[in-house]
């Protein structure tokens, strides 16, 4: 028999994913745990995940589409607003509890081994299924208002694939860069706070000055969102442009992955 | 010889202690920067410290190996390592079969879940996959007992109902190696033995043991080998008893050693408390920061500070090897001589003296007092009055025994408790250090070494 191997050194390059395979009924047990605390003694359950997005929802219907009259392209504000919506909730919950999932569990970290990557991918799986429920409500709405889907809903799925992979790659940077210096805990409020208003969430790109549009290519939620909106409503199909920030997600991820690594060896000694 | 299950070859484990370097952005930056302009910096206040240093075992499969040290003598470090929940700095493991690392109780149980989910979330944690718990699980039910709870979120269980679950799950964990870090110290007397006996299972199903324990008996109960931890550095490893025997002796010498340069009435006296106007038996609080030193075997109370109330007061508490002069060593062989004198103020009830013995850890191992006696009625006036009492001789084993102090009013009310005013020191006797089977065989652990009557027969 084979024996494991302890020693000083990180033995792979990349985390072992074969261990996170052996340990994927711990990713399915935390997810459902979060989902289940999250919503236990409460009424309505998880139907409040969708109370924060239609909430918003109203609010910048009012604004953008009574108070200010924005060009939508043709679409219903409020569906061009919610479907914008749901995608970068997806990837703030994403970002946020990802990103804090290491500190969150540092009691178990101290006490028992398991790779630590099941941790971010936990939260996305229960981010992930929070966000079906709003696309599943975004679909309903759609219907109701006389839009039927295309065919290039097909692509759908690959911008839902972006969305988790930008959401999990920022949390996996947050999270291993937090359990060496704290200062990143701080930063997640702000990339919340402000991240909503460069990304055209409210807005449409075309209501960007020329000159500074370019720098839009640089967001990758905004090709998401770009993305998400042409697969589900149609219209205008996202710009080749932002195939770079694309690229940059993957390579991040894998960095991300890299220096998650890392850290993890030493995380049990420094939280 | 089959490979064995567990060979740890030269771990040390570094702790950096202090401020470490670095620690915050702002730090690294500036760290960074000096880097690179060639600059080092040293940082005040940074202390190395070796939680491990050099420390090789191997293990084979059905093997039980017992960890045991003092407080931060590295046996948890050690076994954080076994666990992979910390990197060791130098050496390596190699490790055969599935680890199972039991580092607290109830791990991972979350109070909002109801006990189903927390089963299936602390099972998972352990490293089992659905499947598996799904296949245990009605066991688990049956072994808790709690059927009927299920449903209930375990922030209502109590807390013997969280214990009983969270050990059940542990019972049905599938490994080859179980790591136990004082898992034993927790619970109720039936609780711990429950564990013991599980763990014994475990043992003889060939599974491999590894149990870190403060709890010297734990560990000779369950595992035949164990290592001695001091310092981070193995100070003896192999046949328990021998071991345990050590590891007292040497911690009885060191509280010995305290005990002649304690001097009684500054460190531990009865003072009179500002606030509630009570005397109580306590350090002074100018002496809190002073290591606390352990008594000796005599006290005497001569002036007014002596512990009692308007019907006696103590004036003298000793303890000696009876027909042996006060400062002669107590011997494992001698009666123990325990005498209690008062004064008695008033002439109209009974003083009924007696005391609690404890060991080393405060057990207490049995109490003893006059009630039994019957009072002649002189002895309601009042004077000068000495209880005393014998222990049997080859009784108590070789080990330090404190005294607490009961004092009892006409045999039914208990008017005062000294707890643990006084210690003494049961030692080998030379006779028994050269005899010849000392030579052979470890001494016999435990809290008592009485001499029993054996008797064999050969029946066929």
């Amino acid at each position: 028999m084979k024996p494991k191997i302890i020693s000083s050194a990180g033995n792979t390059f990349l985390p072992d994913l074969r261990r996170l395979y052996a340990y994927r009924a711990l990713i399915y047990v935390f997810a459902q745990r979060d989902l289940k605390v999250q919503y236990s003694q409460t009424f309505m359950g998880i139907m409040w995940s969708l109370l924060q997005p239609l909430t918003g929802l109203l609010i910048f219907s009012f604004f953008f589409s009574y108070v200010v009259k924005v060009d939508t392209g043709g679409i219903p504000y409020p569906l061009f607003a919610f479907s914008g919506m749901i995608s970068w909730y997806f990837f703030s919950a994403l970002m946020a509890q990802s990103g804090t999932s290491l500190m969150q569990s540092q009691y178990l970290i101290r006490k028992i081994y398991f790779p630590k990557l099941v941790l971010p991918v936990s939260k996305a799986l229960s981010c992930f299924a929070e966000f079906g429920i709003s696309l599943a409500l975004l679909f309903v709405i759609m219907l109701i208002s006389g839009y039927l889907p295309q065919l290039s809903l097909l692509f759908l799925p690959v911008f839902i694939f972006l969305n988790l992979l930008t959401g999990l790659t920022v949390g996996l940077w947050l999270s291993a860069l937090t359990i060496r210096y704290r200062d990143f805990h701080h930063i997640i409020p702000y990339l919340l706070n402000f991240g909503i208003w460069l990304t055209p969430v409210f807005y449409p790109v075309t209501l960007l000055p020329e000159k500074i549009k370019f720098l839009i290519y640089f967001n990758p939620m905004a090709g998401v969102i770009a993305g998400f909106r042409w697969s589900l409503l149609g219209g205008e199909a996202p710009s080749v442009h932002y195939a770079y920030a694309f690229g940059l997600i993957v390579l991040l991820f894998f960095g991300g992955l890299y220096y998650f690594r890392r850290m993890e060896t030493k995380i049990a000694d420094l939280v | 010889m089959s490979e064995p299950v567990i060979k740890a070859t030269h771990i040390s484990k570094l702790y950096r202690l202090g401020k470490p370097q670095g620690d915050t952005f702002k730090e690294a930056v500036s760290l960074g920067f000096g880097r690179l302009i060639g600059r080092r910096r040293e940082i005040a206040g940074n202390k190395d410290l070796w939680a491990l240093r050099d420390v090789s075992f191997t293990l084979h499969k059905g093997e039980a190996l017992g960890i045991v040290g003092r407080n931060g003598a590295g046996k948890s470090t050690l076994l954080k390592i076994l666990a992979e929940i910390t990197a060791p700095t130098e050496g390596h493991i190699e490790i055969r079969g599935k680890v199972a690392a039991v580092l607290e109780i109830g791990m991972g149980f979350h109070p909002e879940l109801n006990g189903t989910e927390n089963v299936f979330l602390s099972a998972s944690i352990m490293g089992m996959s659905n499947d598996e718990i799904k296949k245990v699980y009605n066991d688990i039910v049956t072994f808790s007992g709690l059927e009927k709870f299920m449903d209930t979120p375990v922030k209502n269980y109590s807390s013997g109902m969280y214990m009983r679950l969270a050990f059940a799950v542990i019972a049905h964990v599938d490994a080859d190696i179980f790591l136990f870090d004082e898992v034993l110290s927790v619970g109720d007397a039936a609780f711990r033995f429950k564990c013991q006996r599980k763990i014994n299972e475990l043992v003889n199903a060939g599974k491999t043991i590894i149990l870190v324990s403060h709890n010297l008996n734990d560990v000779a109960n369950i595992c035949p080998q164990c290592l001695l931890l001091d310092g981070g550095v193995v100070k003896a490893s192999g046949q328990t008893f021998g071991i345990l025997n050590d590891y007292m002796e040497a911690s009885i010498s060191e509280s010995l050693s305290d005990t002649q340069q304690a001097t009684y009435p500054e460190d531990k006296k009865f003072y009179d408390d500002k606030n509630s106007g009570q005397s109580i038996w306590e350090r002074h609080p100018d002496n809190y920061n002073k290591p606390e030193k352990l008594p000796l075997p005599l006290i005497v109370w001569e002036g007014d500070n002596a512990p009692g109330n308007d019907l006696f007061c103590l004036r003298r508490v000793q303890v000696k090897a009876a027909g042996k002069e006060l400062h002669e060593k107590v011997v494992i062989e001698d009666a123990i001589e325990i005498s209690i004198a008062f004064e008695k103020k008033t002439d109209d009830v009974f003083i009924d003296m007696g005391f609690g013995l404890s060991d080393k850890s405060g057990v207490l191992v049995f109490i003893s007092n006059t009630k039994e006696i019957n009072h002649p009625e002189s002895h309601k006036e009042k004077g000068f009055y000495e209880s005393k009492a014998v222990i049997p001789g080859n009784w108590l084993n070789s080990s330090v025994y404190s005294l607490s102090i009961f004092v009892a009013k006409d045999k039914t009310e208990n008017i005062m408790n000294l707890a643990f005013i006084l210690s003494f020191k049961v030692e080998f006797s030379d006779a028994e250090l050269q005899s010849e089977w000392r030579k052979y065989y470890p001494p016999d652990p435990g809290l008592l070494r009485p001499k029993l009557q054996w008797t064999v027969d050969k029946k066929q």
